[in-house]
């Protein structure tokens, strides 16, 4: 039953700076729903750390979502909040951006397996 | 589930799972970085050639649907994948411009030809485009254009005029490629996670 719940989540959300998003629109993970919700946001230098979180929050409680992925630059911004999320799904990855490259001691997965060995 | 927990042999699979499981994924970010990377590159380059107002999600087609979504398998792990409507973006198909309202409105628009035909053909004249000889043609050959028309206004390209750099061309690729290993990515912390607290049990089991 929870395997046929997760069939109605097919889309990919994405918060990021312009670059990413435009990349990721172009790859063609936009879609706006018939509540005119898009599934992602455009994250600048005036856009608050309210508004992050608020479209972090909408995204993981939708049902239609699978994957929300986050720039790692954004996401410590609202580092608690994604250290708290532990449901499956939607699936929380984040990616690095154009201006900040990934790095791996801010990765949440490996964070995890190295709390698993006391690290 | 008590002998599965206290044997040390079946923990030291466990580890040795997650550890290759740790490695797929530290390899599979560092291949989906080179290519995020140089789609940026690619991307930033278009930008410069054709404007960097020119192109940005403001540009994004506010009736436009998801054409990469993802399909999540019933199988245990389990199993997402990329589902994407590829001839959608590879059929970069040039005929057609102005959005979905070609698609969805395509046979409404041949209904209302015929009513005008028959009523007023002025307005037949006027209300069609370049695509006036095609819709004329009988039924069975427009079904191919109409599903080659509704191609090419899906693909995102097309938001950015008919003829966009061959860098955007580039970028786009780039990001479909960066897509899907973000989705493995995505996969891979499932198991990640699935194993490691597969692991935590035992591990517990053990000192209890």
């Amino acid at each position: 039953m929870a395997q046929a719940a997760h069939k109605d989540r097919t889309l990919i959300a994405a918060i990021g700076d312009e670059d990413t998003i435009t990349g990721l629109l172009l790859a063609g993970i936009g879609d706006i729903d018939s509540h005119q919700r898009p599934n992602f946001l455009v994250v600048d230098a005036k856009t608050t750390q309210t508004t992050i979180y608020e479209a972090f929050t909408s995204f993981t409680q939708r049902k239609d979502i699978a994957i929300v992925l986050i720039n790692q630059h954004i996401a410590n911004d609202i580092r608690v909040v994604l250290d708290a999320y532990s449901a499956a799904f939607p699936t929380v990855l984040e990616i690095p951006s154009k201006e900040h490259p990934y790095d791996p001691s801010k990765d949440s997965v490996l964070k995890r397996v190295q709390l698993l060995f006391g690290d | 589930m008590s002998e599965k927990t206290s044997n040390p042999a079946s923990i030291d699979n466990q580890l040795f799972e997650l550890f290759d499981c740790v490695a797929e994924y530290q390899q599979l970010r560092s291949s989906s970085n080179i290519l995020l990377r140089q789609a940026f590159f690619d991307l930033a380059s278009a930008k410069r050639s054709a404007g960097y107002q020119w192109i940005s999600p403001d540009l994004y087609s506010g009736r436009a649907h998801a054409i990469a979504t993802v399909s999540i398998g019933e199988e245990h792990p389990i199993d997402m994948r990329v589902v994407r409507n590829n001839s959608r973006i590879d059929n970069g198909n040039e005929k057609g411009q102005g959005g979905d309202r070609e698609k969805t409105d395509g046979g409404l628009k041949r209904r209302s030809r015929r009513r005008l035909s028959s009523d007023e053909s002025e307005h037949a004249k006027l209300t069609a485009s370049g695509d006036e000889d095609e819709e004329d043609l009988p039924g069975d050959t427009e079904k191919p254009d109409k599903k080659q028309r509704s191609v090419a206004v899906n693909d995102p390209l097309l938001w950015f005029g008919m003829l966009v750099p061959p860098t955007l061309k580039a970028a786009q690729s780039g990001f479909v490629s960066s897509l899907d290993k973000f989705v493995q990515l995505a996969q891979l912390k499932h198991r990640l996670v699935q194993q490691q607290q597969a692991l935590q049990e035992a591990m517990a089991g053990t000192t209890a």
